[in-house]
């Protein structure tokens, strides 16, 4: 882990805890504090019930040592789908032993998690499916209830990642996406399947299952990864959030644009190649090739239909006409223009989807006051062949319920 | 911000040596966001733009898609007007440290760009004045790092950057400023337990030993940039599930190196109210480089520039380690308390800590203590019952009255061959009753 990465996690505990967006808008008060070193605690009360128990490596047999242990309870509400919600955890020591108290009564999955081992309910998290082979366990108040866990070795996907001059990428996020998912694509956002909201968020064991990033050498690992299908998918950020452009006065433009390129070496997710897992195997030799050069920038601006005068902020995003899977998105900037590098040739369908804020001063961050105007969405459709495009002139129209007032939404 | 992931929360425990740090760093990152905005003029006022190639020394080649930082020269942006606060005082007081230090932070302007597939960037509408330039990219020790590396010990303002290159922004110019990144040094090795089981998904620090003393100077370290750069003051990697780690992009210099054990992070949640008071007592144990608890007794590894080291492994022994254990009561009528920290500090170290919190009978157990002599303290005790105050947050924690308090006490323990019982406590009653404590309250 990098140390860019401790600082998203440092960042993400106050964040998850405040409740996203809303810290970065108000940015002169304070998300809480870390709750860590306060002062002598109190032990609550032992009401509830206590889940006690052991977890075993299945490979070696040896006790999983600090292995993560996690209680989940299923909601009562399944008109969209299973969810779940978290009810506590606790760390096995070195015997492998574990004890969880002050957890309210009721039926509980248990699952570990522990690097290099399968945790079905990471597993369940990746595939939006509902848990599967977890048994229950019910809990009485006062009482205790034991459990002892076998985790099965995952399999293994490493290689190497390069740019076409051979040069590694380093400390890029690398992932394997299952081919076949759940109901939803988007986990605790209304969709079919749920992880218990915010806190589910901050405390999801195994979240970053089939994740990993790329070292100094390009290389990277993947463990602890179920039987399945799945394609591989390196991304690339090419620009910083908060970055200064010629064309802008910088700050926040929406999300940083990110090219996915897929195993072996395609930003088509059509023609990505299929990593299928059947055991513990170990597949040393899935390497990328990020090929860049000779890629192509998309430009373009938007402008008011009415009166022609540039719109300064909104979304575009694109996808491949013939591979509605591929899709790449960036902001408007301030002066009205977008721009999207690194396209390969192709026919794609672009989305302008504008505003007019009101003019940031610096002080009116978070909420000075204003009226933002939205437009309707408009899409074009463009051929990239073998040169940089520039679009034609977006025209957008006001939307029906265009005005907003932003005295107290976040800005981007 | 979809690509924040949730974080384990003992790893953030693990890897911050204290609460200012960790402070600092969170509010340092949310600042690299609000860092243009505060350093906005007015939208008529001139900006000036820096642009630049960044290449890698060791291929000759452009660094592709590599951070770049402007941050203001010390000298030539308003000093705060606010004194950093110690380690207590943050303790005390989370939300007003946050708050301080963003108004230090809010005071260093701080740019960052990326460089394209042909190395080259350009940052336009910068507030006029002098900046730091410099240039991370991950297997390469960053200029700032390596400046910082340079300055004596204790320097304050623009002596913390020694040799650091330098643009002067202009309005309506274009200030030129082309880097070369040089290759780190590059450390691999294994954490196993004694008996050779791998310790997986463990942190590992490697840290400077000449930096690592400035480290706790909060002057310093309040307004030194160097803290949230990948090998400002150390570099930090995770274990994999082999047990293998590769810290990368090392400056030369003398380093330690120490794996962290997150022995206990349990918590529960009832009813969405979250009970945090088992994670309070998360006591991660450090073991340096080669097989050491105490910091003196870590193997001092040399790097030089761009070297490679494949054999610096860590052995993690809990076996010759013990538990100390016992009851916090009234001195009164000898009732056990509800609430109480006891910490255990090495005589002989004073940085080698171990505590735990009592449970609801005033019982307590401190595990993996290594033999030695230690001082108990208990800085406190309390009678507390639930808070009957409805939470209505988001997030919301398990709070509690405290109905009486108890004053401090302290002992001597030593641990030797086997498990130490009824180390057991009698605290005073105190005068004043102490605060609620509520976790919901900012």
């Amino acid at each position: 882990m990098k140390q860019n990465d401790i600082l998203k996690a440092v960042l993400s505990l106050p964040m998850a805890l405040a409740g996203a967006g809303a810290v970065l808008a108000q940015n002169v008060q304070p998300p809480p504090a870390p709750r860590i070193q306060a002062p002598p605690q109190p032990a609550t009360p032992q009401i509830g019930g206590t889940v006690t128990g052991h977890v075993y490596c299945g490979d070696t047999q040896r006790p999983a040592r600090f292995a993560d242990v996690e209680l989940l309870q299923q909601g009562t509400n399944t008109t969209r789908g299973p969810n779940y919600q978290n009810a506590g955890r606790g760390r096995t020591a070195l015997d492998g032993s574990f004890t969880i108290t002050g957890v309210a009564a009721g039926d509980y999955y248990v699952s570990a998690t522990m690097s290099g081992y399968i945790s079905q309910v990471a597993v369940a998290r990746m595939t939006q499916q509902p848990i599967a082979r977890v048994p229950m366990t019910h809990i009485d108040a006062g009482r205790s209830a034991d459990v002892v866990i076998t985790m099965d070795r995952g399999a293994v996907v490493s290689g190497r990642v390069t740019y076409d001059d051979g040069s590694a990428v380093p400390g890029v996020s690398v992932r394997l996406r299952p081919l076949t998912t759940g109901t939803t694509t988007s986990m605790g956002n209304g969709g079919g399947f749920q992880f218990g909201g915010i806190l589910g968020g901050l405390i999801a064991f195994g979240s970053d299952l089939g994740m990993g990033e790329t070292d100094d050498r390009g290389i990277y690992r993947l463990t602890g990864i179920a039987p399945g299908k799945y394609s591989l998918v390196v991304t690339v950020q090419t620009e910083t959030v908060g970055q200064g452009r010629a064309s802008g006065r910088g700050g926040f433009r929406g999300p940083p644009p990110l090219l996915n390129v897929y195993a072996p070496g395609t930003m088509r997710k059509a023609d990505a190649q299929i990593v299928e897992i059947r055991g513990g195997e170990t597949d040393d030799g899935v390497d990328i090739r990020v090929a860049l050069n000779g890629l192509h920038t998309v430009q373009g601006r938007v402008e008011s239909k009415a009166d022609g005068h540039m719109l300064n902020a909104g979304t575009v995003s694109l996808a491949d006409a013939t591979d509605s899977g591929t899709t790449r998105s960036t902001g408007i900037d301030p002066d009205g223009t977008f721009r999207m590098e690194y396209l390969p040739p192709g026919t794609y369908n672009v989305t302008v989807t504008g505003q007019d804020r009101p003019p940031d001063t610096g002080r009116n961050r978070g909420g000075g006051g204003g009226t933002t105007v939205r437009y309707q969405a408009v899409t074009q459709t463009i051929t990239v062949a073998d040169s940089d495009l520039t679009m034609d002139p977006v025209q957008a129209t006001v939307a029906a319920s265009a005005t907003t007032s932003t005295a107290n939404s976040p800005s981007q | 911000m979809r690509e924040l992931r949730a974080a384990h929360p003992d790893r953030i425990l693990a890897d911050m040596p204290s609460l200012d740090r960790r402070l600092f760093f969170a509010t340092a990152v949310l600042l690299i966001g609000t860092a243009i905005p505060h350093a906005q003029q007015p939208a008529d006022a001139p900006g000036g733009t820096v642009s630049g190639v960044v290449t890698c020394a060791d291929t000759q080649r452009p660094a592709h898609f590599a951070s770049v930082t402007l941050m203001r020269v010390p000298e030539d942006r308003p000093t705060p007007a606010v004194k950093p606060m110690t380690d207590k005082e943050t303790a005390a007081d989370p939300a007003a440290a946050m708050k301080l230090a963003s108004a230090r932070m809010g005071a260093m302007t701080m740019v960052q760009a990326r460089t394209g597939l042909d190395g080259a960037y350009s940052i336009a509408n910068i507030p006029l004045g002098d900046y730091y330039l410099s240039a991370t990219q991950p297997g390469y020790v960053s200029s700032l790092a390596v400046a910082r590396a340079a300055a004596p010990p204790g320097a304050k303002g623009k002596a913390m950057y020694p040799g650091l290159t330098v643009v002067h922004v202009q309005a309506n110019h274009t200030a030129h400023g082309d880097l070369i990144l040089g290759r780190g040094a590059a450390v691999m090795g294994t954490v196993a337990f004694d008996d050779g089981a791998p310790a997986g998904e463990v942190t590992i620090t490697i840290e400077n030993v000449d930096m690592a003393k400035t480290d706790d100077d909060p002057d310093v370290a309040g307004d030194d940039a160097a803290m949230m750069m990948p090998g400002g003051f150390s570099i930090v990697a995770v274990t994999d599930d082999r047990g293998h780690f590769r810290l990368a992009g090392i400056a030369p210099g003398d380093y330690v190196m120490h794996t962290t054990l997150q022995l206990n992070a349990n918590f529960s949640i009832r009813a969405g109210v979250m009970d945090t008071s088992t994670l309070d007592m998360a006591s991660p144990l450090e073991f340096y480089f080669p097989a050491a608890v105490h910091k003196k007794d870590a193997g001092k590894i040399t790097l030089t520039a761009a070297e490679e080291r494949g054999d610096l492994n860590i052995t993690v022994n809990l076996n010759g380690m013990h538990s100390v254990s016992g009851r916090i009561a009234s001195a009164v009528d000898h009732h056990g308390l509800n609430e109480a920290m006891v910490e255990l500090t090495d005589a002989a170290d004073k940085n080698f800590t171990r505590k735990a919190v009592v449970d609801a009978t005033g019982a307590y157990t401190i595990s993996y203590v290594p033999s030695g002599t230690y001082t108990l303290e208990v800085p406190g005790g309390a009678d507390t019952e639930p808070s009957k105050k409805k939470p209505g947050g988001l997030v919301n924690f398990a709070s509690t009255h405290t109905l009486k308090s108890y004053d401090g006490a302290s002992q001597q323990v030593i641990v030797d061959a086997t498990d130490v019982t009824g180390v057991n406590v009698e605290l005073k009653e105190s005068k004043a009753t102490t605060q609620d404590l509520d976790r919901n309250d900012e």
